[in-house]
């Protein structure tokens, strides 16, 4: 239901966007919005609008800026911004490039010469300055990439302008150091240079110039091509008091460039008036694109517009009008208002909208002019071949040698320079501001440096200034810069001045755009848009940056979203621009640089998509108790997205609104999904989701226990211990849970369990040595170890509450001693029956669970078709204090399909029943078998995934019965091994030995949340008092992995780490490899998809009950038998049939039927007969399958009998079945010792072969291997096909060969197998 | 002395030492006023060729004409410089009259050293370099004659005392007279000089 809703809403929203934006009525959408330039600029804009839900959206990275974001703003920073602290640069920034990679360019000076003179005039290093990176050492990437001062290039006072691949074309230049006693310098002003961004390399195109080309500009025109304007031959301005229109000196025709061709004269563009020498025309020249395509130019007093496409592309020149002439000092009466700001090397002009310049300050022609600076500023409008100027205020401080930087909002700052002459005493130090719209200049915030000849400006993509150079030669030498950071950037609230909220695009629909094609911005906010302007890429010196324009640009807005058109190539020649978004109070966004023109390439940035909405900041979801609100603040991208909440409670989802802090109740318990769906103004809606725990009000005081072979003991001082058995090392430690520390106790043989009391007692039970282990943790000191009987097999191990009492299963007797842990006496044994191994106990102490461990076989399991509708894995409820049956629970074989994620089968191999905190429902981890499967019995073979499966089946705690239909399959494993609830009851956790994963599943639904790699055989998992960490005990890696749940619990996420892995001892014993390949299903030689290991039905080496149809691999029903005692190849031939003669056959196995890719190589798996179980040995071949069969040799011993007397000793009634097992010949198949004959290759049939026995490796079966009587106590059923409930009926299965044996003969019989040891 | 750069070396530090022109400049400030620009400045010098013959540069208006400076005494570029030129002149020679040189492209050779370049000594240097004087023209003349041309056409400060501080660069002028190129005079690039005369003479022709 939810999903459809949800649809149902996205396509409205959609519809309802189309509609709100003209859907059909065009002229009506625009009329709100800005207005349209032209009609096919409405048109492309409409197109856009149309195409919503169709942009492919790409990210607009985020950049760092750690000098904005590091800022302490001023009181008045937001009247008068300020400046940043002085940042060294490696270098006097001379010339500075804006590259399209965000980051600047500078040269023009060396590094390793603080000379303030002309002797460090020198372009053959590349400074670049990473803004992302603020300042220090490390942002600067510093490359030398000339050293012969005369023959390489040399970009000192070049010109340059960036192509459209990226690169920066410097042509001219020169300088080189200055060899006094030579009096040479090396000379670049004929040749062009390829900067490089990503080498940050300039090398030689070869291309050179006509002309030379020292103080010439350079511009990219309409077409794309560059082309070189003025020039000179280097240090000729002297000559600027020369009237004659024909010296030699200036570079009068311009030159255009064709990259891969080269330079080519404009001849009809030659002008002295435009060009000349005469006051300096030649230096760098004023000049931009115009909007008629033409370009405009100031050259000192001379006006002009050329026309790169007249004559054939041989261009003309036309001067169009004089501007202010002679450069001059003060007459009496004049303010410096009155002098002209003109002279292209001391004033300074900017593009600051299409078509407008302003130029200001200047005086004079040249650096060594002792003359007083203008403040005068003249607007020029450009118009078809014509130009109109006025002038404006003054500055209110006259300047020569200072830059003029148009602002994104569209003020024009100027800052730097002299009042007079280069004289570094008269510095203005304050920078001032221009608004188009007033006409009136604003002083701001003063700079820490003098800047005068040679200093540089530009603004960056963050909308802040940069200032920087000054000198060589100067009388203020710069090796450093600071930054300007505008006022737009700042904002008093409540009388405090901090950084200003800006509008934030986070998307956009290209990073390359055609002219006058329509573009699409995403904001991180919905405030209205002023302005979406395009700010050209800096490339400044000598007071002039050429490239620096801002270009308005026609848009739409619809919230979050702006739908922009590219100018045309007039306004925005071919190349790179910053765009910014200003926003109704004139702030601006940061810059996002966009390449301008088809034939420019894409700026590099990664170019992501931005598919959705997203979270920009992660979301804490921290865990609240019923009756305690959430509250959610989410960060989004697009703060402009619309945002619908759905809390996963049955509650309906929100309606779409904006995106503000909410805040819900839960009522009830659980882990809830909550899904946040973002819709952002294209009407896609992307989801974010993520789980809430809402814990019960308040968790229960008394928690139920149950037998683990570890325990958590709570210490007052939080540093909980964590005791953790050591089985095969026969100890047991303790881990401190705050350092990790280990601290380690002997007990007896094979510690299995232990348990923490609630009166300081600390209990292990011990398997093999029979006993109980009572530890006392305050004195730090075993108290007592209570002898169990001889062969019981203590497991399971719980404490009562009060921890008067230890419960301990006695496995091999089937039943529960109840003992007095302060006597050691036992003061009852509660007969259950089977093989008991878990306990449980209900919180109050009443009511004791024994899981059988071992499930009884199933009615029909000896035939073709099994009962799966009766028996089942049992529990055993008691009365705790009487003993008395309460009543067993059966865990049915299930009726689930057979497929790759769930399979039929019967739970065997049962934990304990884990009750959840509030005691509602237990679980029970196991295993699955399915035993009705087979070729024989259903069809189906067995196979690697249906075969046995990991299950946790639920059981009501009020009514005894499983839950119905609520087993949990564990895919991908086949033995749940141990499993613990979180203390507020809402997560559970399960081990998985065969795939060695913890799965976290959420209590109430029954599902995996998540899994989390841990070690080896995990076969016990408990949570940490506070619930924010889980341990699990990895059996064969004889460790605890500490699992931090930090993740889920405070965000949400469905994931957890592995914070830490204490090992439980550092020995290692003699099998260690192989029995840990004995356990491990994960690793792909051993099995596929984690399912069947070695284990899996030989735990601990132990066979399973089962008898399983393996008619698939040319057998037939088989009983699993116990390794135990069976010594592996030193029994004979293995399996019922002796079809393997050496463990290491089990390959065969290990890749047929567990699909494992094996232990051995195929080559040499597959080479001869080695492959065939009794052909060419396998010994030998793979270290690892060795090592397993090492361990499974190692198998020589078996436990106690349980059955015999407490000294050891054979009954009396053995003893009578023995002398009737010698009369009866028996001993000759089961030879006395091993009780087989199976090293005899001989085959028996004492009469139970039937059609269900099937064959042998797929022939006609003749007999069977002799299996041995050894644990035969333990491993009912019996025969090879389990058709034997009992050894009295296994024996009565042999008359046929033995003839025929009295009730008295088969009681004393099987008496004396029953306590067969050896 | 070494020349590598076009520029005079006195120049360049004149450039340096600042101000020390500076009083001179401001004093001609309010006097200056512009000059019309000639109908064609290549005319009217009277000069003599490597034979001694008068050679009237009034030939060379309505012609694209490279310029360029040397003597014969000359230690450093002079040489070098005639001996790179030689290969572009064959190019232009070799395309006469064909589309892929100028029909009216001639080159000039100008003596700074009139003193002591006669006549007999420029050709003589010449033709030890492989000059032919087919389209170029090697000149010298009276000292006051010469230094009005050299000051005139290729730049005003061009009359050094020192004839080594003459431009090395080779001048390229429409046949209106104008200047439309210094190319570099050293390391001549002459496929480059032959395009853009080209483009110069062709550019010409068809404004008429």
């Amino acid at each position: 239901m939810a999903s459809t809703s949800l649809s149902l809403t996205l396509a409205m929203a959609v519809a309802l966007s189309v509609s709100a934006c003209g859907g059909g009525e065009p002229t009506q959408a625009a009329s709100d919005t800005a207005p349209l330039a032209t009609t096919r600029e409405r048109a492309v804009a409409i197109e856009a609008l149309n195409n919503l839900g169709e942009t492919n959206w790409l990210q607009v990275p985020v950049s760092a800026d750690p000098l904005l974001d590091n800022l302490l703003p001023t009181l008045d920073a937001d009247v008068k911004g300020m400046w940043s602290a002085l940042m060294d640069w490696p270098i006097n920034a001379i010339h500075m490039v804006l590259l399209p990679n965000g980051k600047l360019l500078t040269y023009g000076t060396r590094t390793n010469d603080a000379d303030a003179g002309t002797g460090n005039q020198d372009g053959g290093t590349n400074v670049l300055w990473d803004p992302e990176l603020g300042g220090g050492a490390s942002a600067f990437t510093v490359t030398q990439f000339a050293t012969d001062p005369k023959l390489q290039i040399n970009s000192f006072c070049s010109a340059g302008t960036i192509l459209a691949n990226g690169h920066l074309l410097t042509s001219g230049g020169f300088g080189g150091p200055y060899v006094e006693s030579q009096s040479v310098r090396g000379s670049s002003s004929f040749m062009s240079g390829d900067y490089n961004p990503a080498t940050n390399m300039t090398v030689d195109t070869g291309m050179r110039t006509a002309d030379e080309r020292w103080y010439a500009t350079m511009l990219t025109m309409a077409d794309g091509r560059p082309i070189l304007l003025g020039g000179m031959l280097p240090y000729a301005e002297a000559s600027w008091n020369n009237p004659s229109t024909t010296n030699g000196l200036a570079s009068m025709t311009p030159e255009v460039y064709t990259p891969g061709v080269g330079w080519a004269l404009m001849p009809g563009a030659t002008s002295d008036l435009a060009f000349g020498q005469y006051r300096t025309r030649s230096e760098f020249p004023h000049a931009w694109v115009a909007p008629n395509g033409q370009i405009f130019g100031i050259s000192s007093d001379q006006l002009w517009f050329l026309d790169p496409a007249a004559n054939e592309g041989n261009a003309s020149i036309k001067v169009v009008g004089q501007f202010k002439g002679q450069g001059r000092g003060l007459l009496a009466g004049e303010t410096n208002a009155n002098l002209p700001n003109s002279g292209s090397g001391t004033s300074s002009a900017v593009m600051f909208a299409p078509g407008k310049v302003l130029q200001m300050g200047g005086n004079g022609y040249w650096v060594t002019h002792d003359l007083p600076a203008s403040s005068a500023a003249t607007v020029f409008e450009m118009g078809d071949g014509t130009v109109k100027f006025y002038d404006t205020a003054p500055m209110n401080h006259p300047r020569r040698f200072f830059n003029s930087t148009v602002l994104p909002n569209g003020d024009v700052l100027a800052n730097g320079g002299t009042r007079y002459g280069n004289d570094g005493a008269q510095a203005v130090l304050p920078a001032e501001a221009w608004n188009p719209g007033t006409g009136k200049w604003t002083i701001l915030a003063s700079q820490g440096k003098g800047r005068l000849y040679h200093n540089t400006a530009s603004l960056l993509p963050s909308g802040a200034v940069i200032s920087a150079g000054g000198g060589n030669p100067g009388p203020i030498f710069n090796r450093n810069a600071e930054v300007f950071f505008p006022p737009y950037l700042f904002k008093r609230i409540n009388g405090v001045t901090q950084l200003a909220q800006r509008p934030a695009v986070s998307g956009i629909s290209q990073f390359k755009v055609a002219h006058q094609a329509g573009f699409s911005l995403l904001l991180g906010t919905t405030s209205p848009i002023r302005e979406v302007v395009m700010m050209g890429l800096s490339v400044v010196t000598h007071n002039f940056n050429p490239a620096q324009r801002r270009i308005p640009l026609s848009f739409t807005q619809n919230g979050s979203r702006l739908d922009a058109v590219a100018p045309d190539q007039n306004l925005t020649p071919p190349g790179y621009y910053m765009v910014f978004v200003v926003d109704a109070e004139g702030v601006p966004s940061r810059g996002v640089v966009m390449a301008v023109g088809q034939d420019v390439a894409t700026p590099p940035v990664s170019t992501r998509p931005l598919a959705s909405v997203t979270l920009s900041a992660p979301l804490s979801t921290r865990a609240v108790a019923v009756g305690q609100s959430v509250s959610y603040s989410p960060r989004l991208s697009i703060g402009a997205a619309l945002v619908s909440w759905n809390f996963g409670d049955g509650s309906p989802a929100t309606d779409f609104a904006s995106n503000t802090t909410v805040q819900h109740l839960y009522s009830e318990p659980g882990v809830y999904t909550v899904v946040l769906n973002m819709q952002g103004l294209d009407g896609v809606v992307s989801t974010y989701s993520f789980l809430q725990m809402v814990s019960p009000a308040q968790l229960p005081a008394n928690l139920g226990r149950f037998s683990s072979a570890m325990a958590l003991e709570p210490r007052a001082d939080g540093a909980d211990r964590l005791w953790v058995v050591n089985p095969d090392h026969n100890n047991v430690v303790y881990i401190n849970t705050t350092s990790g520390q280990v601290t380690t106790f002997g007990t007896g043989a094979e510690p299995r369990a232990v348990a923490v009391a609630s009166n300081a007692l600390i209990g292990v039970t011990t398997k093999t040595a029979s006993t109980l282990m009572l530890f006392n943790s305050k004195t730090n000191a075993w108290v007592r170890t209570v002898a169990l009987p001889r062969g019981s097999r203590p497991h399971g191990l719980v404490f009562s509450p009060d921890g008067g009492i230890a419960f301990v299963a006695l496995e091999a007797l089937g039943q529960v001693a109840k003992i007095n842990t302060s006597t050691g006496a036992v003061l009852a044994t509660y007969a259950v029956g089977g093989p008991i191994r878990h306990l449980s106990l209900s919180g109050d102490g009443q009511q004791l669970a024994a899981s059988r461990f071992i499930t009884p076989p199933q009615s029909g399991e000896s035939t073709k078709t099994v009962d799966t509708q009766q028996g089942g894995g049992e529990i055993v409820l008691l009365n705790a204090n009487t003993g008395a049956l309460v009543s067993t629970v059966h865990l049915r074989h299930s009726q689930q399909a057979d497929t790759a994620i769930s399979a039929r089968g019967v739970p065997n191999y049962l934990g304990p029943l884990v009750r959840s905190p509030d005691e509602t429902v237990g679980w029970v981890p196991s295993k699955q078998d399915n035993i009705a499967r087979g070729t024989y019995r259903d069809g189906q073979p067995l196979d690697f995934q249906d075969t046995v499966r990991a299950i946790t089946s639920r059981v009501s705690l009020s009514t005894g019965q499983e839950l119905p239909a609520s087993r949990i399959d564990h895919d991908n494993a086949s033995v749940a091994s141990a499993a613990a609830f979180h203390p507020t009851g809402l997560l559970g956790f399960v081990t998985l030995e065969t795939s060695r994963e913890l799965v976290v599943i959420d209590v109430a639904k029954g599902l995996q949340i998540f899994r989390v790699d841990v070690g080896f055989a995990p076969q016990a998992v408990l949570p940490s008092r506070d619930g924010r960490k889980v341990f699990v005990y990895n059996y064969m890696s004889r460790s605890v992995s500490v699992v931090n749940l930090a993740k889920l619990l405070d965000a949400g996420q469905r994931s957890a780490t592995v914070e830490a892995t204490w090992r439980t001892t550092l020995a290692v014993s003699a099998y260690e490899a192989g029995k840990r390949l004995f356990y491990d299903a994960r690793d792909t030689r051993l099995a596929r998809d984690n399912y069947m290991s070695c284990a899996s039905c030989h735990a601990d080496g132990d066979g399973d009950g089962r008898t399983w149809d393996f008619t698939h691999l040319g057998e037939g029903l088989r009983n699993t038998p116990s390794l135990r005692g069976r010594m592996g190849a030193a029994f004979g031939r293995m399996h019922w049939t002796g079809n393997v003669n050496e463990v290491q056959d089990f390959e065969t196995q290990i890749r047929n039927f567990a699909g494992g890719t094996g232990l051995m190589t195929d080559a040499r798996y597959f080479s001869g007969t080695v492959a065939t179980p009794l052909g060419q040995a396998k010994a030998g071949l793979s270290t690892d399958l060795d090592a397993l069969a090492a361990f499974v040799n190692s198998l020589t011993t078996v436990p106690a009998s349980p059955h015999r007397t407490n000294g050891g000793a054979y009954t009396a009634l053995a003893n009578q079945g023995y002398t009737a097992f010698i009369n009866k010949r028996c001993y000759a198949c089961h030879t006395v010792g091993t009780y087989t004959n199976s090293t005899t290759n001989n085959l028996v049939d004492v009469g139970t072969l039937k059609p269900s026995s099937g064959s042998r490796m797929g022939q006609a079966l003749t007999g069977l291997d002799v299996p041995s009587l050894r644990t035969a106590w333990a491993t009912a059923p019996y025969l090879h096909d389990g058709s034997a409930a009992t050894i009295d009926d296994a024996i009565r299965a042999h008359t046929q060969k033995v003839g025929a044996l009295t009730e008295s003969e088969i009681k004393a019989m099987s008496r004396f197998i029953l306590e067969i040891e050896q | 002395m070494t020349t590598m750069s076009n520029a005079p070396v006195s120049r360049m530090r004149r450039a340096l030492l600042g101000g020390s022109l500076l009083s001179a400049g401001l004093g001609n400030f309010a006097a200056q006023a512009e000059a019309l620009p000639a109908a064609n400045p290549l005319s009217g010098f009277e000069l003599l060729d490597a034979n001694g013959r008068p050679f009237h540069t009034r030939s060379l208006a309505g012609k694209t004409v490279l310029i360029n400076l040397i003597f014969t005494g000359c230690s450093s570029t002079c040489s070098t410089t005639t001996t790179e030129l030689v290969p572009l002149h064959q190019r232009i020679q070799q395309g006469r009259g064909k589309d892929q040189a100028a029909p009216s492209l001639v080159m000039v050779t100008v003596s700074v050293d009139p003193l002591s370049d006669t006549p007999q000594a420029l050709k003589q240097f010449a033709a030890a370099r492989g000059v032919s004087f087919d389209g170029w023209h090697w000149l010298t003349g009276q000292p006051t004659e010469v230094a009005r041309f050299v000051n005139t056409v290729v730049g005003p400060e061009m009359g050094q005392k020192e004839p080594a501080q003459h431009l090395s660069s080779l001048q390229l002028f429409s046949p209106t007279g104008m200047r439309m190129a210094r190319f570099r005079g050293v390391g001549i690039n002459v496929e480059q000089v032959l395009r853009e005369s080209m483009r110069v003479d062709r550019f010409a022709r068809k404004l008429g």
